[in-house]
């Protein structure tokens, strides 16, 4: 194509830019990596399921990184919030959607939407300030699992709501007609005909609210209690992933130091996962929206 | 190529538009072939109509004719296109200057949404005019010429796409004719406008005939009848479209040599 | 068995009623709350209640917007803070921008629809968009802070959010560019401009709405931003000198305070609803910005 020299300066500055923009994702891994190959090495894959305890020191051969309870915590409280999000999530969209008069469908997603907005600290200081002392008072400690999945239910659900909304509003106008037209109720309607059509867009924001909750850290931080134990039952403190890596960061030297980017290789990993799974479940159901 | 200059006043007479001639053009987008083979001249100073049904590759040719086609990812040109002496389609063409010397307008007006005179002054600032004394007459010289100048001259701060569809597209005129083209391409220019607006349209598109060659494609039979000194047919049976017949329009229209062109002019297929 | 239907079919629609009502009870529980416990370190104790209590409210929060944090801030104000904060978004802005307006118009405008290295780039920057945060601050601190030497500094921590907010800018950028139709190329293509005239005359223009509005929404993403700055920006409560100094910004300072700092959560309370506060102006002027760009593209139709 004839482009002058300035031009076809520009024209490569732009294709470099786009270049660097590509490549930070795979220099993250890489540093990533990099940074946590002394923990795979030096305390390898078997201690960090088998050790005594979580008392982990700059020299591996002193210390004990026994990661089981905090890999259970980041489990146990995203898998509790995302049970909670994802129906009520879905349902409040399908209220947003089908049953709600057109002014309170309005103001409920800019409530919605208000709720996106609101930075992690928020929710932690409103979870410790208010929630963790009622929880206190029905079972102590107050800080724990669950106080911590409430507060991570709250923080996901605008995701769940909002992407579910997009994806009932993005399935064809034509089912909605032809449901109504056999004069089914809208329960059958929004049970039969909407959700199946839907589905791989809620799908996806259900596994997208889980990816938020996995890689939620401050609010976590501040109400879950932050011990490293594994918790006995849903009132019992927990520490997560991101915490460990929240708290521990300041300190922490050498093979500690190391752990603890292997803590989050392990978070890049599930994450990786489950955008690799929203990828398939997309491919698949794209027939079902217009 | 000579690279753009400043735009001067060229004295318009059908002398200094060139003749442009099609040998042996194949267009293709990819594996599909649009034009097949259409060999074609047009003769300075005239209008040519370049007629048939949808899909015969009527806006393939007329896009090809300023290079526009480069725009389409996978479009393959082939053949032979010279603009008077020169060689349009050769990879060295410098197609910024040829589009200078070949202007085109558009099945629907498409004004930059900005006021009326930035859209004329743009293409002149963009080419190397400077002198804004020139430029302001340029202006007011093409929109008289287009006669929107009365229509216009109180509000050229405003948006253009304030006006109407008629003058809309007039004003797309002015501004391909503020570069002092040599040849105009049209697609279907009247198709979105009104019958009044299309009437002022063809009046001024016969009378740009002095200035330089005019292409327009069409749909519209009467229209072709009306306006152009030639026509050329294109049909396509599937394989790309292949030019049937061209022509002085009345002949054609009067006594077509080829059946298609006859069944295509009474309205039997197409 | 209709009348079974109908049972069932009565649930749902009670539960589809019912659940909105814990979702924006609970979070406008916690709006309530903080715009009450926030507020409460503004209103003047019943002693001060002398002249005129809305000019004592006022001249409270300039007081708390401009002066440093004293005893670890449970006291003072968040001066120092506010200008760390503000040096850390510039720092980022001005990274971000320039790479992802650079990379939207290499994307949109000058790649092949179907190339291969385009994907490859939206792929790996929607990728990017997943990452957690705290994953940002790890990198951020071995990458700014270790391995170019940064340290803990304002300027790191810039550079760490300038990653964080890129995905969002560019999509921002990208969805700018479609918005001006595909005529106005074609217009501006015939009339003999070159493809980076184009840009700068007629598309970067029209498209100057939406890029600004992933301007906006950048910013609020990185204000909200904790994690990612912890070890990388630093802790440092005092007055940055320079963007190599340490500086905490107003998300960190809620953290450390509600924390670490005991008898901190007045303070804390007042910061977030400063920072909430802010982010309401910016997304209300987002908002703004966006509804006006889509009254413009009625007005190509």
């Amino acid at each position: 194509m004839f482009q002058s020299n300035k031009d076809r300066l520009l024209t490569a500055l732009v294709i470099g830019m786009a270049a660097i923009a590509g490549s930070i994702v795979v220099i993250i891994a890489i540093f990533v990596v990099k940074e946590s190959i002394p923990a795979m090495t030096h305390i390898g894959g078997s201690r960090f399921l088998t050790d005594e305890s979580w008392h982990p020191a700059d020299d591996a051969p002193r210390g004990q990184f026994n990661l089981l309870p905090i890999l259970l915590g980041t489990v146990l409280s995203s898998m509790g919030a995302i049970c909670v999000a994802a129906p009520l999530g879905v349902l409040s969209a399908v209220f947003c959607q089908f049953y709600a008069p057109l002014r309170v469908a309005r103001w409920y997603r800019m409530i919605i939407e208000l709720m996106a907005g609101v930075p992690s600290v928020v929710f932690g200081l409103w979870g410790l300030v208010v929630l963790v002392p009622i929880v206190a008072s029905i079972h102590p400690p107050g800080q724990s699992l669950f106080t911590g999945i409430i507060i991570l239910t709250l923080m996901i659900l605008p995701t769940v709501v909002l992407l579910t909304d997009a994806a009932f509003s993005s399935v064809s106008h034509s089912y909605r007609q032809g449901a109504a037209a056999l004069g089914l109720s809208r329960a059958t309607t929004v049970l039969s005909v909407m959700i199946p059509a839907a589905w791989s867009g809620i799908v996806t924001a259900v596994l997208l609210g889980l990816v938020r909750a996995l890689g939620e850290t401050m609010a976590v931080v501040m109400v879950c209690g932050n011990v490293v134990r594994l918790p006995k039952g849903l009132f019992d403190p927990v520490r997560t992933l991101t915490g460990t890596i929240a708290l521990e960061m300041g300190y922490a030297r050498g093979d500690h130091r190391a752990s603890l980017f292997f803590c989050g290789m392990v978070l890049l990993i599930l994450v990786a996962v489950l955008v690799a799974s929203i990828e398939i479940a997309n491919r698949r159901g794209r027939h079902d929206t217009t | 190529m000579t690279s753009s200059k400043p735009v001067s006043v060229r004295d318009p007479s059908p002398q200094n538009s060139p003749r442009v001639t099609a040998t042996n053009l194949t267009i293709r987008y990819g594996d599909k072939v649009a034009l097949r083979d259409v060999s074609l001249t047009f003769e300075p100073g005239t209008i040519t109509a370049i007629l048939g049904p949808s899909g015969s590759g009527k806006t393939s040719l007329l896009t090809s004719l300023n290079r526009l086609t480069d725009l389409i990812p996978g479009c393959r040109v082939d053949g032979s296109l010279l603009l008077g002496e020169e060689e349009v389609l050769r990879q060295q063409t410098d197609v910024v200057s040829l589009r200078h010397r070949v202007g085109m307008i558009f099945q629907r007006p498409n004004l930059f949404p900005m006021s009326i005179r930035r859209n004329l002054e743009l293409p002149l600032r963009e080419h190397g005019s400077r002198n804004q004394n020139q430029i302001n007459e340029k202006i007011e010289r093409t929109l008289v010429e287009v006669g929107l100048w009365d229509e216009v001259k109180d509000r050229m701060e405003r948006s253009a796409l304030t006006l109407s569809g008629g003058q809309q597209q007039r004003l797309c005129l002015a501004r391909a004719l503020v570069l002092d083209p040599e040849v105009l391409l049209l697609d279907e220019p009247c198709s979105a406008l009104d019958p009044i607006s299309t009437g002022v349209v063809e009046t001024l598109l016969v009378n740009l005939r002095s200035r330089c060659t005019l292409i327009v494609v069409t749909h519209n039979l009467a229209q072709a009848r009306r306006i152009a000194d030639k026509s050329a047919l294109l049909w396509s049976e599937g394989d790309g479209g292949r030019l049937v017949e061209t022509g002085e329009t009345r002949t054609m229209f009067g006594s077509p040599r080829e059946s298609v062109t006859e069944a295509y002019l009474r309205g039997y297929v197409g | 068995m209709t009348r079974r239907k109908t049972w069932f079919q009565f649930l749902f629609d009670v539960s589809v009623w019912l659940s909105p009502l814990p979702i924006a009870g609970l979070f406008l529980w916690l709006i309530g709350d903080l715009i009450l416990r926030g507020s409460g370190a503004f209103w003047p104790d019943a002693a001060e209640v002398g002249g005129n209590s809305v000019v004592i409210v006022f001249e409270q929060i300039i007081q708390f917007l401009t002066a440093a944090p004293e005893r670890a801030g449970r006291g003072g104000g968040i001066g120092p803070i506010l200008i760390s904060t503000g040096l850390i978004l510039s720092v980022c802005m001005t990274v971000a921008l320039p790479i992802g307006l650079g990379t939207a118009i290499g994307l949109s405008e000058f790649l092949p629809v179907n190339s291969r290295f385009g994907r490859l780039v939206r792929r790996s920057l929607d990728v990017l968009s997943g990452v957690p945060s705290i994953v940002f601050g790890l990198f951020g601190n071995a990458f700014f802070c270790r391995f170019l030497g940064l340290k803990f500094s304002i300027a790191s921590g810039g550079l760490t959010l300038a990653c964080m907010v890129l995905p969002l800018l560019i999509r921002s950028a990208e969805e700018g560019f479609r918005a001006v139709p595909d005529s106005q190329r074609q217009a501006a293509a015939a009339l003999g401009f070159s493809r980076w005239s184009t840009v700068f005359r007629i598309i970067l223009p029209q498209a100057s709405l939406g890029i600004v509005v992933g301007l906006i929404l950048g910013t609020g993403r990185a204000l909200a931003e904790t994690a990612a700055l912890i070890f990388t920006s630093g802790y440092v409560d005092r007055m940055p000198r320079s963007l190599g100094d340490s500086g905490r910004s107003l998300s960190i300072h809620i953290y450390d305070l509600s924390m670490n700092v005991p008898g901190g959560n007045e303070n804390a309370y007042a910061s977030a609803l400063v920072l909430v506060a802010s982010l309401a102006v910016i997304n209300l002027g987002a908002h703004q910005l966006m509804t006006r760009l889509l009254k413009r593209e009625v007005a190509y139709a």
